[in-house]
């Protein structure tokens, strides 16, 4: 699954470390997820969605 | 920082403590086991085991509010350790009794090298689950 997080981070000057604070996860989730290499599961897929205010499919494409 | 990821962190580092302090809570008590001399204090024996049991109970309790505890990759990445883990132990298990009959290995080794084995295991699924998700 294809996500838009990096870019999203980065249009709102987050690090990996900020945004895993706000969704309290480790910064290696991030950084797996946005390489791609981990699927978040659907109540961290709405925490994300909630945080930049945007919907689920904006931000994670199969 | 937010109250969120404090308590989060701060939340994880507790329980990987409290981990810890079982797990040599356990293995002190079961190193008090073994010393005791069974057939001269059975009544000290009986005590040391309950006490063993106990600490086991505990640690097993701990461990699992640790895992508890993982944000969602992290307890992804344990549940493949202890996967490969298990498996890795019950294909082993006969080939030591094998070669255990064979008198390939001393004769007290069988489960002792099994619990080697399943602990390296472990430690390397682990380290190679973070190695994948770097």
């Amino acid at each position: 699954m294809e996500n838009s997080l990096k870019q999203l981070r980065a249009e709102r000057k987050l690090t990996q470390a900020d945004l895993a604070a706000a969704l309290a996860v480790s910064r290696q989730t991030i950084n797996a997820i946005e390489k791609g290499k981990f699927d978040p599961s659907l109540p961290l897929a709405f925490k994300i969605s909630r945080l930049f205010e945007m919907p689920i499919e904006a931000i994670f494409k199969d | 920082m937010n109250p969120q990821q404090e308590n989060w962190q701060a939340q994880q580092k507790s329980n990987t403590l409290k981990l810890a302090a079982s797990t040599s809570l356990w293995l002190l008590s079961f190193a008090f086991l073994s010393f005791i001399d069974w057939t001269n204090t059975p009544g000290l024996k009986l005590i040391a085991l309950s006490l063993n049991i106990a600490a086991g109970v505990y640690m097993i309790m701990r461990n699992r509010e640790h895992l508890l505890g993982l944000d969602e990759l992290q307890q992804r990445i344990q549940l493949n350790a202890m996967g490969t883990t298990l498996g890795i132990g019950l294909l082993s298990f006969p080939i030591l009794i094998t070669l255990n009959q064979a008198g390939v290995l001393a004769e007290e080794a069988d489960l002792t090298v099994l619990l080697v084995v399943m602990s390296l295991c472990y430690l390397g699924a682990v380290l190679l689950g973070h190695m994948r998700y770097k």
